[in-house]
């Protein structure tokens, strides 16, 4: 709970941050034109508010951190007035996370798309498959290790005949296939 | 305008268009789709939604609302079955079904569970496409007088109640609504043309591909979240599937559940800002207290299965009224729905019911046959579709990451999208670790333009002057009461939190007067 707290206020000032961003970005729009015609009234109306907001957020979360009390944030569920049975709840138990198989599930994605387009579709498409697949604990065995290729091809020949051949989408010249 | 003649058009001419062999093929595989991807726990029906769009963008608009549409419905059912068979909803829309769908299951009762959730979709889903065809063009033709002050307040109205209503904390959710705001701001002006937030990046002239926004936020970000919260290690083993047709025989019984629930979904779908998931959630807490067995809930009761999957469907009908009517999306589905049309150059909104009467009754045609391909679909299906529970993760995750990705380059053949896409993707897994919700986002990215447009157009119409404009809209018998519900809705959660500060202040008062003092040092 102190973490989620913590987090708010965190959360609260990335947002003032950003207000403070956007406000910066459109700095240099005259403040002088009519209202009807200011592109920059809707930037701006929306950076004070995401500071507005971000200060709230940023206060809720530090007043919850110092005094204990209990807020919104602390329930299950959505804030309306509907009773959400207990044996639901019960079944949220301590959440698993895995932050390093998700770092290497996005820089998989990230090399992906990086070179998919660059390098060579087939190429890359083939190989990102048998990668996420063995990353995420597709059986290691000589058999999975066959399954797994000729999963990869078929899904490759998929996506390339779908996107590439039946819409027409133009892929750019590549290094590889 | 002519009511009857627009009736008439609804139900009556795009028969043409959709009553193709291809066509129908492809409402009844984007069923099968939708259902597939929504037996997969933790694949929301607005990821396969927003996965599948790009395919759509070569076939004629009728067909790709028809397609999405049967995705979007198929997804809601799908979700039913991995709700009963093994207590985990397939999209977040039927977690009131595990609570009555999972008992019925362990007791031997999987195919009586899913059988009424399937009829109870058909019933509610079939019920709210018919109010959209009843009221779509009435309401079209009162939106056709509206003026910028009425979609004005619609557009605060829809972020106000998507902000209340879809996370833990409302503040939370203004701030995902303004961040969509920024975000839907991005590129040039409308009405000067000057470039906003763009720093210099041609390919941000345009703004951001709604496409790769939504792929970002609901797609692939959903597949890093299962990953990260360690989705695709379960390998649950679900209970049998026999005698789904016997749900028949709950049919009337149930019948007063199934109209009061498929009422109550409609009505939320065509609030603009609530969706199936709320819908379902408020079913259920109506169906407990009118209940003559309000015990029997949550422990195995059909009518408990019936209210939370028919209202979930109907709320999808409530939701197409609003987007297609008012070209103002109803939820997040319906803005990815929005996005997609107007892709294909459809917008929609009241002028669309005047000029392409003919793509509005398809529409609404392909939709009833949605319907019907879901309940036959279901009811005979259910056994074979439960299947999908044994496919290998790692496999499938490797997919949707794929269809994320390509699908995303064939918008328009863009890498730069690819790598908003993703950028989208780290921004929506970073939202779901901070509970911040995602659905006022892409709403206000669709809601951003026609808000500032609206308002831009009333002080123009004001000759710049706010005061004026104001006096505009709290004098427009349409914009002043739907302000005044969005202040409501803002003054509510404080009136209630006092209110519950001092009925806990009064307790502890009666609490401390009623227990004996205790003992002190000297008394002892």
């Amino acid at each position: 709970m102190t973490l989620t707290r913590y987090r708010n206020v965190a959360t609260g000032v990335a947002l003032a941050l950003l207000g403070g961003g956007t406000l910066w970005a459109v700095a240099a729009m005259p403040w002088d034109r009519p209202p009807a015609i200011d592109p920059a009234l809707f930037p701006r109306a929306i950076g004070f508010g995401l500071i507005l907001i971000g200060l709230v957020v940023a206060a809720l979360g530090a007043y919850a951190l110092r005094s204990g009390a209990t807020t919104a944030e602390d329930a299950e569920g959505v804030p309306i007035d509907v009773e959400i049975p207990e044996e639901l709840l019960a079944e949220h138990g301590e959440e698993q996370t895995d932050w390093k198989l998700a770092l290497g599930l996005s820089a998989a994605i990230a090399i992906y798309c990086l070179t998919a387009f660059q390098v060579g579709f087939l190429t890359m498409t083939a190989l990102f498959v048998i990668a996420v697949a063995l990353l995420l604990g597709h059986r290691r065995t000589p058999r999975g290790y066959i399954s797994l290729v000729i999963f990869s091809f078929i899904v490759t020949a998929a996506f390339y005949f779908g996107f590439f051949y039946l819409l027409g989408v133009r892929l750019p010249r590549t290094l590889l296939p | 305008m002519n009511l009857e003649l627009a009736a008439g058009n609804i139900y009556l001419d795009g028969w043409g268009l959709v009553f193709t062999p291809t066509t129908l093929l492809m409402i009844f595989v984007s069923v099968l789709i939708g259902m597939f991807v929504g037996a997969i726990p933790g694949l929301t029906a607005n990821m396969s939604v927003a996965v599948l769009v790009p395919l759509t963008f070569t076939m004629d608009p009728a067909v790709a609302i028809s397609v999405l549409a049967g995705i979007w419905m198929g997804a809601l059912y799908g979700g039913t079955i991995p709700a009963v068979l093994i207590n985990m909803p397939g999209t977040p829309a039927d977690m009131m079904t595990t609570l009555d769908g999972y008992p019925m299951s362990r007791r031997g009762e999987a195919g009586r569970a899913i059988g009424i959730g399937v009829i109870s979709s058909f019933t509610a889903g079939t019920f709210a496409v018919l109010i959209l065809g009843m009221f779509g063009p009435a309401l079209a033709s009162v939106a056709r007088n509206f003026g910028s002050a009425e979609y004005f307040a619609i557009a605060v109205l829809g972020l106000s109640v998507i902000a209340f209503v879809s996370g833990k904390s409302m503040s939370k959710g203004l701030a995902a609504a303004l961040l969509g705001l920024l975000i839907g701001i991005v590129g040039r002006d409308i009405m000067s043309g000057q470039p906003r937030l763009t720093f210099g990046e041609p390919q941000l002239l345009g703004g951001f591909e709604f496409i790769a926004i939504v792929v970002g936020i609901f797609g692939l970000s959903e597949v890093l979240e299962q990953i990260f919260k360690r989705q695709h290690t379960l390998a649950p083993k679900p209970q049998r599937i026999k005698n789904v047709l016997s749900a028949f025989k709950d049919v009337w019984p149930l019948r007063w559940v199934l109209a009061r629930s498929s009422v109550i979904g409609t009505v939320i779908g065509v609030a603009p800002g609530a969706g199936p998931t709320i819908a379902s959630i408020i079913s259920y807490g109506t169906q407990k207290q009118l209940s003559k067995n309000p015990d029997q809930m949550g422990k195995g009761a059909p009518e408990g299965i019936a209210a939370s999957d028919s209202a979930n469907n109907a709320a999808s009908g409530g939701a197409m009224l609003t987007m297609l009517s008012l070209g103002i999306p109803g939820d997040a589905l319906t803005a990815i729905l929005l996005g997609a049309l107007v892709v294909h150059g459809v917008q929609p909104g009241p002028l669309l019911f005047d000029n392409e009467p003919t793509l509005v009754s398809a529409i609404f045609i392909s939709l009833l046959l949605a319907n019907v391909g879901l309940l036959l679909i279901g009811l005979f299906g259910a056994r074979y579709l439960a299947r999908v529970l044994d496919v290998p993760k790692p496999l499938l995750y490797s997919v949707i990451a794929l269809a994320c990705i390509i699908g995303t380059f064939a918008v328009r053949g863009s890498a730069f999208d690819v790598m908003v896409m993703l950028a989208f993707a780290a921004l929506g897994f970073v939202f779901s670790r901070l509970d911040i919700p995602k659905a006022p986002l892409v709403l206000a990215v669709i809601l951003g333009p026609i808000l500032e447009e609206n308002l831009r157009r009333m002080l123009q119409l004001n000759d710049g002057d706010p005061l004026a404009a104001g006096q505009t809209l709290v004098t427009s018998p349409i914009a002043a009461p739907i302000l005044l519900l969005v202040l409501v809705l803002f003054c509510l959660p404080v009136v209630r939190s006092m209110r519950q500060r001092s009925k806990a202040k009064k307790a502890a008062l009666a609490a401390a007067s009623e227990s004996p003092a205790p003992a002190t040092a000297k008394e002892q």
